[in-house]
């Protein structure tokens, strides 16, 4: 459901709820302050026919008002029963994209913690070798078994790139809730009856203003799979565009 | 030959930096995003390396700036991102991007893609 569909919807119940209180407040008793007659002129007969002129006009329309408002109930009922489903649903949604946002995030950091710990394991093999009297004894064997050494280190600083990926993958989440987050306090928002305006009333959001701030600093769709894949895909286009083909 | 690395990831930085001088690119500068490269870039900059998703000024932003200046219009720029989809890829190139890296990247890309741009002088 889209954010103005679920706001229109919104807007329709709070329309119904204000015209709901505006019709029942016509059939409130007037306070005194309120008549047009002051309390002394009660006692006089014109006074009381007036009253009761007005009492008799109104009676017959109350029938006729009480179905009115039932119908609006009914249909602000209805309204508020199809713009919970629909909120209901993107919340699912949404959650579960959160979720498996959330699930990458941890296989990520998962695969590089294994990746890093082979290239050390191979490390410090390397290290090993390089104390057998073997490699002590052959210093052009030490120089390559050390540049194998360097390359095994160097591959652990590359696999750190994880933190990059897996950075914009729980800013995407954030987005998520941040957005979540928004919906909430407008629907919170438009029950306020201290405020006539949905849009300003209530605390500012903390995770959406938070977000906003960040919104392009992360790509939705950052992955650590499949690189060799997509960079081929990238280096079809780019010898595409450089030939013209 | 000096390398302006623009990244908004510390770690990114560091690790492209430390990958180009372990191909023999030693002199570097770095930037954190497209604003503060356009502040540092000048003439004695001989190729860019930049990501895409930063504050401030995206990467594609600050390719489409350097193309605006007389001392950026031909410095090679290489885009390194997460960003993979072909639409992406092709926004880069027009652009102004002359090759793309997708992360996660070897230092054996990063050196073949930069071989790529660098005019060797004839004998």
């Amino acid at each position: 459901m889209s954010n103005e569909r679920a706001s229109d919807l919104m807007y329709d119940t709070a329309s119904t709820l204000r015209l709901l209180d505006a019709e029942l407040g016509e059939l409130a008793p007037r306070k005194p302050a309120e008549t047009t007659a002051t309390s002394h002129t009660f006692s006089s007969t014109a006074a009381a026919a007036a009253a009761i002129g007005a009492t008799d006009r109104v009676l017959p329309l109350l029938p006729a008002l009480f179905v009115r408002a039932m119908g609006e109930v009914h249909s602000m009922l209805a309204s508020i029963r199809t713009g919970r489903e629909h909120i209901r649903a993107a919340a699912t949604e949404r959650l579960a994209h959160t979720n498996e946002k959330l699930d990458e995030v941890s296989s990520a950091t998962g695969k590089a913690a294994l990746d890093i710990m082979d290239a050390l394991d191979r490390a410090i093999a390397k290290v090993d070798e390089l104390e057998t009297e073997e490699v002590l004894a052959d210093a052009d064997k030490g120089t390559a078994i050390r540049g194998d050494l360097r390359d095994e280190l160097f591959a652990v600083m590359g696999h750190m790139q994880f933190q990059d990926i897996t950075s914009q993958q729980i800013m995407h989440v954030q987005s998520l809730l941040g957005d979540m987050e928004t919906r909430l306090a407008e629907i919170a928002n438009l029950f306020d009856h201290q405020s006539g305006d949905a849009q300003t009333s209530g605390p500012a959001p903390i995770v959406a203003t938070r977000t906003q701030k960040d919104a392009h600093s992360f790509d939705p769709n950052a992955s650590l799979d499949d690189a060799e894949t997509r960079q081929a895909l990238a280096d079809s286009l780019v010898h595409r565009g450089s030939t013209g083909g | 030959m000096k390398f302006l690395v623009v990244d908004d990831s510390a770690t990114m930085r560091r690790i492209g930096v430390n990958s180009l001088q372990r191909i023999g690119f030693t002199n570097c500068v770095e930037a954190a995003d497209g604003v503060e490269a356009l502040a540092k870039f000048d003439s004695s900059i001989a190729f860019v390396i930049t990501d895409w998703n930063m504050p401030n000024m995206s990467g594609t932003e600050l390719v489409q700036a350097l193309r605006q200046r007389d001392d950026g219009r031909t410095v090679p720029v290489l885009m390194v991102t997460a960003r993979s989809v072909r639409e992406d890829i092709i926004t880069a190139l027009e652009a102004g991007v002359n090759n793309y890296i997708v992360k996660p990247f070897t230092p054996a890309v990063l050196k073949e893609k930069i071989d790529s741009l660098i005019v060797t002088p004839t004998a």
